[in-house]
């Protein structure tokens, strides 16, 4: 099965609280982790993951290091910024709302 | 707060982009073998530009491209880029360059603390025209002492003092100054202290305070210079403190190297402390804080009556103290100093900033033609790429950006011509006796002139073209021209060329002016003639070694190899100096109320060959004792005597009590300019030195001699060194002295030339691409006339008939506008121009003549290719 795209604007609050459970990740282990954690659903493709990235580096809600993986090469660790906390809460709050708003009018009968 | 680190971070973005851009490939990379899955996902540079895209930098790095596109494009066309930055440095450069010197002679406020605060007094007598900056030594103790307008006054007097003792003289500009002065300016010394008004009284030790400047040159700097004597004209003074760099004094182009308290002028040759004649101080004062000009001056006025009863000269008869008294005293804003460069510069200084505008223009013009043609040639690629989707906006961007790279290289260059073309024109305005400085740093508000200036020079010659370029429909963008194009193009040759006939008439007309002024009847010869100007001797002889130094000196001057005739001379023409009085017959008849006069030796009318038009000139036989003689020029006998017996008549001074009896006339001489060469032929006396009291002390010795000057200066000195080790002196030549008085009129003359020659050659160069452009586009269709069988006349007469139409519109509309502003600006010229009228109509036609000429030659080169051209070959390249 083809896995799914991930709904525009959720990708940045997928990559915080991904980042958000404390173990710093580099690019590869974001992706994977989103696609673990979905259960094989969501995809992160790396057009969309590093211009987020970026993105969010420039915001200061991340920040990366350089270091070394398991098998020895250099990566780019990210990990949450005070900042990228509360933007993980502010995006978090959002999308309850909106998700709840959503589903209350699908449900409608 | 989150915004400003967000632009922190996007600014590191940018300076290290580099790094940036690596560590992003080299994590995509990892990324890409860790999903273990070779088959290429997408477009990697497209991937990569993506992620870049979110540093916000994405503008910058299309304006980087608009720039290199721009620049490969200028490359392309390397003789028109190079025309066009030339004309662009020597107009902004030119621009510049004026600016900075009108700024720092007209405009700059003096470096002082709060300068609108400061005050100059000037005073007018019921005869004068204009007031006078000057004061005597007793009337500034009377206002020092009385007036209530001003929180601090101080006097100050330039001076040059003499730092050599004996031989040629080291002269430095240097001022006296009451004890207020730096207090008063809110001067802070460098080093050690500046004097205040405890060092200011009757009697006082002789200190000094030396200028930054010389305390390098003379002292290298050293902290031991304080406390050393410094010999000044032959008095020792002590140096107590240095000046900061950045005060240069009151006067603006002077730089004081010394300052000495106003009470040690005691000690200089003539005491001019009581001397209730000697009108030599300069006031300035600060107002009290919230007075106004005209609160302080009513103050003043109220004063004056008191200070001028007190202070009436003794010698002075019933009517010239009338006159004294009557002086009344008035204020004016002393911010900008007093400066004799200014009075001098002026209004050439506004002319030309007005002439290297338009000639700005016409350089912008010019660039504006060139980036129409550019813009014209380029009709299909705008095109298509309008069609491909660009961005109208982008586009103009992309034409504006190569205007702007034209005019940042212009104006850079500019800046650069600028600060050469400041510094020639420094050293001209400078001279052996008065060096120049002006601060012509390069400070923010030149900077931003210079940038302002640029900005506006790309927006005019690219904002039209981009507009006027773009604006092209889709479908018809490959194909004709449209009329209205080329009508542009046109108009700008045509603004060019009356702009340029303006410049042209004004070159004209300051250039015959100069002529006429240089070339005036002076009255006297002064090619070959060298001149040694002697200063006080240091160890005050009496009066009769005096007068016996004096002879000694003339004599062995006239003795040196190559001298043909030697004179002294109490002044010099041309020197500024002046000694004038009243003239009346014996009988007391008739007068003069105003001839100059002048005390000469024997030798003085045939050194300087002013003719003797009937009589005898002086001899040595005419000595104290002897019955004293005089010799009038034409005009004085002619006014005195106009029954024409001035020979054997008797002529007195009425106001001269020394003058014990009249003059016997023993010649007549031809009228001589006196003090300038601007003014009309004074009538004249001139009277033996044997004859006069000491203190008309010859201060100048005329040699004529054919010999080199630099040569006849070894000698002089040499002479000196043997005979009179002691004396004080400078040298030059007459000729370069009268040069020197003519400093405005040459600036204008060769400047506006210079600048008319530019406008001209800019705007043939205008006229020739517009021509060349012509009859590129019509090589066909000339192709074909000559085909069918029109002669190369034809052709030609074609070629250019629509530019000869240009030029006569341009020339007419120049010609109209040179004749209404100098019928407008009459009375402003009339000050800078001799023996020509503004609307001298020859001038104007000249011009005209002139302009039409290079115009029709650089019409009709191209025309003439054009119709020289193998008719097949245009036909064969479509």
């Amino acid at each position: 099965m083809r896995p799914d795209e991930i709904p525009p604007g959720s990708l940045a609050l997928l990559i915080l609280r991904t980042l958000a459970r404390g173990q710093p990740m580099h690019g590869f282990e974001i992706a994977n982790a989103i696609h673990t954690l979905s259960q094989d659903v969501l995809q992160v493709e790396e057009g969309s993951l590093y211009p987020a990235l970026q993105r969010m580096l420039l915001k200061g809600w991340i920040v990366g290091e350089w270091g070394a993986t398991a098998e020895n090469r250099r990566a780019r660790y990210y990990r949450l910024t005070a900042a990228g906390r509360r933007q993980l809460a502010a995006e978090r709050a959002q999308f309850d709302r909106v998700m709840g708003a959503i589903v209350r009018v699908l449900e409608a009968v | 707060m989150s915004w400003l680190g967000e632009q922190v971070r996007r600014a590191g973005m940018l300076i290290r982009r580099n790094r940036w851009r690596q560590e992003l490939e080299e994590e995509m990379q990892l990324h890409a073998e860790l999903r273990g899955n070779t088959k290429k996902f997408g477009n990697e540079l497209q991937l990569r530009e993506r992620s870049q895209d979110m540093w916000g930098w994405r503008w910058l790095e299309s304006l980087g491209q608009d720039i290199r596109h721009g620049l490969r494009l200028l490359a392309r066309t390397p003789t028109a880029t190079a025309l066009a930055l030339i004309s662009l440095t020597l107009g902004i450069g030119a621009n510049t360059a004026l600016f900075s010197l009108t700024d720092a002679v007209l405009l700059r406020s003096l470096p002082v603390a709060h300068p609108e605060q400061l005050a100059q007094l000037y005073n007018r007598s019921p005869l004068a025209r204009r007031s006078s900056p000057v004061f005597t030594n007793p009337m500034w103790e009377q206002i020092r002492d009385r007036q209530r307008a001003f929180t601090d006054i101080f006097a100050w007097s330039a001076q040059q003092f003499n730092l050599n003792e004996g031989g040629v003289e080291e002269r430095v500009s240097a001022a006296y100054a009451s004890g207020a002065y730096f207090t008063t300016l809110g001067i802070t010394p460098e080093r050690g202290r500046l004097f205040g008004p405890q060092d200011d009284y009757r009697g006082c030790p002789q200190v000094a305070d030396i200028s930054d400047a010389l305390w390098r040159s003379q002292y290298a700097a050293s902290p031991a210079a304080l406390g050393s004597v410094l010999n000044l004209s032959g008095e020792p003074f002590t140096i107590i403190g240095v000046v900061p760099a950045e005060f240069y004094g009151m006067e603006p182009g002077t730089r004081f190297e010394v300052t000495v308290p106003l009470c040690t002028q005691a000690r200089s040759v003539e005491n001019m402390l009581d001397d209730r004649e000697a009108w030599w101080l300069n006031i300035a004062g600060r107002l009290a804080p919230g007075g106004t000009l005209a609160s302080a001056q009513a103050q003043l006025r109220a004063l004056g009556p008191t200070m001028m009863a007190a202070t009436v000269p003794p010698d002075y008869n019933a009517n010239e103290k009338q006159n004294y008294l009557a002086r009344v005293v008035s204020l004016e804003p002393g911010g900008n100093g007093l400066s004799n460069l200014r009075r001098r510069y002026d209004l050439p200084l506004q002319v030309l900033l007005g002439v290297a505008a338009l000639v700005l223009l016409v350089a912008c013009a010019n660039l504006a033609g060139l980036m129409l043609a550019r813009a014209a040639a380029r009709r299909q690629e705008i095109a298509v790429r309008l069609s491909l989707g660009a961005s109208r906006v982008r586009l103009i961007r992309q034409l504006l950006t190569e205007s702007l790279l034209l005019a940042v290289g212009g104006g850079g260059l500019g800046a650069v011509f600028a600060a050469w073309a400041c510094r020639s024109v420094q050293s001209f305005l400078s001279s052996n006796a008065a060096a120049v400085h002006l601060d012509l740093s390069l400070d923010g508000r030149m900077l931003a002139f210079v940038i302002g200036l640029t900005l506006l020079t790309a927006l005019l010659t690219g904002l039209a073209p981009a507009l006027r370029a773009t604006r092209v429909s889709l479908a018809a963008g490959a194909r004709q021209e449209t009329a209205p194009a080329r009508a542009g193009s046109r108009w700008v040759v045509g603004v060019q060329l009356a702009i340029s006939l303006l410049l042209l008439t004004g070159a004209g007309m300051f250039l015959r002016s100069f002529v006429n002024l240089a070339g005036v009847p002076k009255g006297f010869d002064p090619v070959h003639v060298f001149l040694v100007n002697l200063s006080q001797f240091a160890n005050r002889p009496t009066d009769a070694a005096l007068a016996a130094g004096h002879a000694r000196n003339l004599a062995f001057l006239q003795a040196l190899p190559g001298v043909e005739s030697a004179s002294e001379s109490f002044i010099v023409p041309g020197s500024g100096l002046q000694w004038d009085n009243t003239l009346t017959t014996g009988s007391g008849k008739t007068a003069i109320p105003d001839a100059y006069l002048n005390a000469i030796s024997p030798g003085y009318f045939s050194t300087l060959r002013t003719p003797l038009l009937s009589g005898r000139a002086f001899r040595d036989g005419d000595r104290a004792g002897a019955e004293p003689v005089m010799i009038l020029n034409e005009t004085a006998a002619r006014q005195l005597f106009p029954q024409g017996h001035a020979l054997g008549g008797t002529v007195h001074q009425p106001s001269n009590s020394m003058e014990a009896t009249p003059s016997r006339v023993v010649g007549i001489v031809a009228d001589a300019k006196y003090t300038t060469l601007r003014a009309a032929d004074p009538p004249a006396g001139y009277y033996p030195l044997a004859q006069l009291p000491h203190q008309f002390t010859p201060t100048a010795y005329e040699l004529r001699s054919v010999l080199p000057e630099t040569a006849l200066t070894s000698e002089v000195r040499g002479a000196f060194a043997r005979n009179a080790p002691d004396a004080s002196f400078t040298t030059g030549t007459l000729e370069n002295r009268l040069a020197g008085s003519l400093k405005p009129e040459r600036l204008l003359a060769w400047l506006s030339a210079l600048f008319g020659g530019l406008a001209l050659l800019l705007s043939a160069i205008g006229l020739y691409g517009a021509a060349a452009y012509e009859a590129n586009r019509r090589r066909r269709e000339f192709g074909i006339r000559m085909a069918l069988g029109a002669r190369p006349a034809t052709i030609l007469t074609l070629a250019v008939r629509e530019l000869a139409a240009v030029l006569s519109v341009g020339a007419t509309a120049g010609m109209l506008a040179a004749w209404l502003s100098a019928r407008s600006l009459q009375a402003t010229l009339g000050q800078l121009l001799f023996e020509l009228a503004p609307t001298d109509l020859v001038n104007l036609t000249s011009a005209a003549v002139v302009l039409a000429g290079i115009a029709l030659l650089a019409a009709l080169i191209p025309a003439h290719r054009a119709a020289r051209a193998d008719p097949m070959l245009a036909l064969r390249e479509e």
